[in-house]
């Protein structure tokens, strides 16, 4: 999954290639009620209830007066998988307009409304949709939810505004391709190389999208795009906090619900989208210094039966000190810097990632060889009940950490409703990683993590001009 | 579907026509569009939590926090001290002493006290900042016995192998390298060092020479003198039972040693009486990193919260001056702001920013304007409003998890400052009028008295400050320079090339001691020209290469050079211009000619290392050396300085050498040079890492 959130002070150029410790991606998650301790009745667990406007609206409320805060969430089901060839970079160029005003707002003044009332902002979009979102006091929940609302009502798309976030967008994407180690490679790794660009374009192009088509940009394509995954019947919003729920109720209604439903987006193709692996290819990178080998397995959906286990996999594999990669290829072999293990499940086909980032003077052939010994060593032994049982705790952990804050409740819900179909899988996830066996991990790495399976892209430091690709 | 553009009539109006609250709303009908940001709900009041405080015999100050909707549970042991503490001589001390006290203990190895932690989901890690050393554990609460039992292993019995050490002083090592090469990094310690002074704690930084010295004896001792109860802060937050966790720290922490504890002593930092401009010469630099300010206030000024204000007007966010006006106005820079500090002792005040260097000069004006109206005019209603509302309404957003309120807490406590201060945090900030902030400005913030820091190549940036100020120059180490070893004297570097000597040095590759690869140079005259061959094997593939240049003059002739993965270079130079091919593969773009102008001066990649084999090395030498960069056009440029003389000994034999660091290239390397003239290279090292190329063979007539 990678993620470009929009403003610089919040912003991470998280394409993966940095964030390559432990950034894993985890559904919705949800702490079982396991053995209260001190008291305490089933960490994360989340109470909310749910209903839609006339318009389609879904609407998820989790008040907790418990809270010092309000999270006003808002995700469309518009993402870069709903981009048709030529007109990638779309879904995230709509993300940066989404700032530029609308009917009863400033250019900027979104964000600056927001600040001025103590509150904090930012936006983000994947593959799979696109999320606005803030944290404001109790007493100014009605002004981001007023803010929201005005800009899913009267957005100015203008052809001055898209020009102008267009420059900004190719300077964006300057910044985190080109100008970052790895940036090119990440993008082959997590789209172009393992996904088959014919059969599923919807994950073969990456987010960020590609300078042609940006450029190609027409006004009335934008608006389009804007009045078909821009209206209510194809959003979520939640609000988490320390909120009177009658109230919000009525603040909704009142803001949103005269907004016009809109016509229900295509359906998104992709079929067969790893049939053309393995495949094999070397990125040249002059702002890298090290070596880089990339795997990237074809895998499933978020919502498969066998995404528990391939989360616990990752798991296994790659989070912590104690985890075999870094045990292997970092501690005793000093062959890497860093070395990931991600499971990168989407909407549609997901997949399953080794990284490692090689120590200076060892090749990335050396990084593959190593982490195929690992794999098929795991695959003939194995997982000890000890790494199960760390797996589950530093689940059971992030989550009940992740839980902590409003926007974190909020995330959980969207994530659980978006990729699950309700918000009620947030309160079952820890569960569903608990009833994964050893036996299981073996099997989906057996399944998934074949040679046959995979794309692997070996990054040459220090060579080469910088790679246009026109994806 | 309607999609109204936009408008631009009466967004702004607060308290407008159409006041929303829950109870306004009929029972049926909606009210007309909504046109103006409503005004706020009706506001909670926020409550502090409360917590308890103990001191146990041995000193031990122990806090614990309940607070919190989610099982978790964070202790945190605070060593006042910290950085501060090191000897002069021993920069980074404190910092490796916390790095290894969590990679070994009497009863466990770095493995098992990672698997414990990790095993349950948990955290375990230990830092040092200027002022103390943190120790920290954290878990859910149904394993927090797990962590509190190794935080009190790791904090009572760390054992300090010998080879966890190294590893740490390698990556030490390894990461001021790296620094070398982060202008802000670089700018961050040439303004503690010039605000603060040598003789202050916070004016003085890890160095390799200091890292290098540090022995795991000197470590242990250091942990011995820090690591006990008395004056030590055991914070303790969560969902935890306030009368159970005190019993579990009693008996675990009740038998520890303690005693006085020795603090640091802070001499008074320099007082400056004008601007002056320190600028850092980095030859290549695409941009110019500016750090300017001076000393601010102890952490107990009663002008903190007008000066907190007054920060945010200036720089303390996107929504402040700093980033509106240079970034969003001007499009100089990416991000400005200003911070103000509150370590133990006094802090600074100071704006940042990273500009064009075309801008460099105007950026200098801007910022010391910046400063400057803070004192002459009051902070008009709206920018003072958005300040203190946005500092007072996200009060409650720092309260969400026991973390943040025990961070809080924590600096309260450690600081001695009043509880009041953080608990009625929003009221102070209310009370501060534009009145207080100018006269906070007038008192505190001295334009003509500032340090101004600049890190940027002095050949595009030097002339535009001329005049502005006086100015001192400096590497990125830190070490003086003259102005002309900055801009030079004018006249070329004479290379002794008549030093060079025919002959051939073989040289294998090790990681680790294990040959990985070798390498073979040869040396050999072709009438006016030297013509330098390589042949190098590596896991990366094999590389060849001939470089000619003059027998003269030392002037760059022709590369030929053939990489693996189908790269091939053919260049050669003719009046003042490098022209030739590029055989890149598709991927890469394919083929390119080359036609580009050479500087005088500039070598052709691989020459660098000859100029040093003719220069005259001494201790202290510097040099920089420009080559082209093959792959991308343009010109690099690569520091070398000498530390001194080393004796080292590789498989041909024990030779005595003067070490030299090279910084700016693609990694950081330690050159061991022949000492006597052609001074040809012994020993190369990666900085940071276990590779190194040793000489394994010369034939020298």
């Amino acid at each position: 999954m990678t993620m470009h959130r929009l403003f610089t002070r919040g912003r991470v150029a998280a394409t993966g290639a940095v964030a390559l410790s432990g950034f894993l991606l985890f559904p919705a998650p949800a702490v079982a009620q396991d053995g209260p301790t001190n008291g305490v009745t089933g960490g994360g667990a989340i109470e909310f209830t749910e209903y839609h406007l006339d318009n389609g609206l879904h609407v998820i409320l989790a008040p907790d007066r418990g809270s010092t805060a309000v999270a006003v969430n808002l995700w469309y089901n518009a993402g870069s998988r709903h981009e048709p060839p030529g007109r990638s970079g779309f879904a995230h160029l709509f993300e940066h307009l989404m700032f530029q005003g609308s009917e009863n707002v400033e250019r900027g003044e979104h964000f600056q409304f927001i600040e001025r009332a103590g509150g904090s902002l930012n936006a983000s979009i994947t593959q799979d949709r696109t999320n606005y979102f803030q944290t404001v006091p109790p007493e100014r929940m009605n002004l981001a939810l007023w803010l929201e609302s005005d800009r899913m009502r009267s957005l100015s798309v203008t052809q001055e505004n898209m020009a102008r976030e267009v420059d900004v967008v190719i300077e964006e994407r300057r910044q985190i391709v080109d100008n970052s180690p790895y940036g090119t490679s990440n993008l082959q790794a997590a789209f172009y190389a393992v996904y088959d660009s014919v059969s599923c374009f919807a994950y073969a192009h990456s987010v960020i999208g590609s300078v042609e088509d940006l450029r190609a940009a027409e006004l009335e394509d934008v608006q389009r795009f804007f009045d078909t995954y821009y209206a209510p019947n194809n959003a979520t919003l939640t609000v988490v906090g320390d909120f009177d729920e009658a109230v919000a109720r009525e603040l909704i209604q009142e803001y949103f619900g005269d907004i016009p439903r809109g016509t229900e987006p295509a359906e998104v193709i992709c079929e067969d989208p790893f049939s053309h692996l393995p495949v094999q290819m070397e990125v040249f990178d002059s702002n890298a210094q090290l070596e880089a080998a990339w795997i990237s397995y074809g895998a499933v959906q978020r919502r498969h039966p066998d995404a528990a286990a391939l989360n616990v996999l990752a798991q296994i594999l790659g989070s912590g000190e104690s985890s075999r990669l870094h045990q292997r290829l970092v501690r005793q072999e000093q062959a890497a810097l860093q070395a990931a293990a991600l499971s990168g499940l989407r909407l549609g086909p997901g997949i399953f990632q080794l990284i490692g980032i090689a120590n200076q003077g060892v090749a990335a052939e050396r990084l593959l060889e190593l982490l195929d010994e690992e794999v098929e060593r795991l695959i003939a032994e194995g997982v000890t009940d000890e790494e199960l049982e760390r797996a589950r705790n530093q689940v059971r952990a992030s989550t009940v950490l992740g839980r902590q804050t409003v926007m974190g409740r909020a995330e959980a819900l969207q994530t659980a409703n978006h990729f699950y179909g309700t918000p009620e899988a947030a309160n079952t996830t820890v569960q569903r990683v608990d009833a994964v066996s050893a036996a299981d991990v073996q099997r989906v790495a057996r399944q998934y993590l074949s040679p046959d399976n995979r794309a692997v892209i070996f990054t040459r430091p220090g060579t080469g001009q910088d790679q246009e690709d026109d994806r | 579907m309607t999609r109204n553009r936009r408008s631009n009539s009466a967004a702004l109006l607060v308290g407008a026509a159409l006041v929303v609250t829950g109870s306004a709303l009929g029972a049926e009908g909606l009210l007309a569009q909504v046109t103006a940001p409503p005004p706020p709900l009706e506001e909670r009041p926020i409550e502090f939590p409360d917590f308890r405080d103990v001191t146990l015999d041995n000193g031990l100050r122990v806090v614990i926090l309940p607070y919190g909707t989610q099982p978790v549970f964070s202790a945190n042991l605070y060593l006042p001290g910290g950085g501060a503490l090191d000897p002069a001589d021993r920069t980074g001390m404190a910092s490796m002493t916390a790095s290894v006290l969590t990679r070994g203990t009497e009863t466990r190895s770095a493995e098992e006290i990672s698997a414990a932690i990790e095993g349950v989901g948990g955290s375990l890690s230990a830092s040092a900042g200027q002022d103390f050393v943190t120790v920290s554990a954290s878990a859910l609460v149904d394993h927090m016995d797990v962590a509190l039992d190794l935080l009190q292993d790791v904090v009572m019995s760390a054992t300090f192998p010998e080879d966890e050490v190294e590893l740490t002083r390698r990556q030490t090592l390894s990461g001021l390298q790296a620094q070398l090469g982060q202008p802000q990094a670089v700018a961050q310690r040439r303004f503690n060092a010039v605000v603060y002074g040598d003789d202050h704690p916070y004016g003085r930084a890890p160095t390799p020479a200091t890292v290098e010295a540090i022995t795991r004896d000197e470590l242990v001792a250091f942990r011995d003198d820090v690591m006990h109860a008395g004056g030590a802060l055991l914070l303790i937050a969560g969902q935890v039972d306030p009368d159970a966790m005190e019993g579990r720290v009693r008996e675990l922490f009740g038998g520890w040693e303690g005693r006085d504890r020795e603090l640091p002593t802070f001499v008074a930092p320099p007082e400056r009486d004008e601007a002056v401009i320190y600028f850092v010469h980095r030859p290549g630099s695409v941009q110019s990193v500016f750090g300017v300010g001076h000393l601010g206030v102890t952490p107990d000024h009663p002008d903190y919260f007008a000066l907190t204000v007054m920060n945010r007007v200036l720089g303390g966010g996107a929504d402040a001056r700093l980033f509106q006006i240079l970034r969003e106005e001007r499009g100089w820079t990416y991000g400005a702001f200003s911070q103000i500090t509150r370590p133990a002792d006094i802090g600074v005040i100071r704006a940042i920013t990273e500009v064009r260097t075309d801008v460099s000069d105007s950026t200098f004006v801007e910022l010391l304007h910046q400063f400057d109206r803070l004192r002459e005019e009051p902070v008009p209603a709206e920018e003072l409003d958005g300040a203190r509302n946005f500092l007072a309404g996200s009060f409650p957003l720092r309260l969400e998890t026991a973390g943040q309120v025990a961070g809080q807490l924590a600096q309260s406590l450690l600081l001695g400052l009043p509880l009041e201060d953080v608990t009625r945090f929003p009221d102070r900030i209310r009370a501060v009028t534009a009145e207080d902030v100018q006269r906070a400005a007038q008192a505190h913030v001295h334009p003509d008295r500032a340090a101004i820091i600049v890190v940027g190549d002095a050949a595009d940036v030097l002339e535009q400050l001329e005049g502005r100020a006086p100015i001192r120059f400096f590497d990125v180490r830190g070490e003086p320079l003259t102005r002309e070893q900055v801009v030079g004297s004018g006249e070329p570097v004479v290379w002794e090339v008549d030093r060079l000597r025919e002959g051939s040095r073989r040289y294998d590759l090790y990681l680790q001691d294990n040959p990985l690869g070798a390498a073979e140079y040869t040396l050999t005259r072709d009438g006016d020209e030297w013509v330098s061959t390589a042949v190098i094997q590596s896991p990366a593939g094999s590389q060849e290469t001939e470089l000619r240049f003059s027998a003269v003059d030392f002037s760059p002739i022709s590369l030929s050079q053939d990489m693996a993965q189908g790269i091939q270079a053919n260049l050669t130079v003719e009046d003042g211009r490098v022209v030739g091919q590029m055989s890149l593969p598709a991927q890469m773009g394919g083929d390119r000619e080359v036609d580009e102008a050479l500087a005088p001066g500039v070598f052709l990649p691989g020459m660098e290392e000859l100029a040093l084999a003719v220069a005259d090395l001494e201790e202290g030498a510097a040099f920089t050396l420009r080559y082209l960069d093959v792959m991308q056009g343009g010109q690099r440029a690569v520091e070398a300085r000498v530390t001194g003389r080393e004796e080292i000994q590789v498989p041909v034999g024990t030779f005595d050498t003067w070490r030299v660091e090279l910084s700016g290239g693609d990694v950081p390397l330690v050159l061991y040079l022949h000492a006597e003239a052609p001074h040809v290279l012994i020993r190369q090292e990666f900085v940071g890492q276990p590779i190194r190329l040793d000489l394994t063979g010369m034939d020298q007539p």
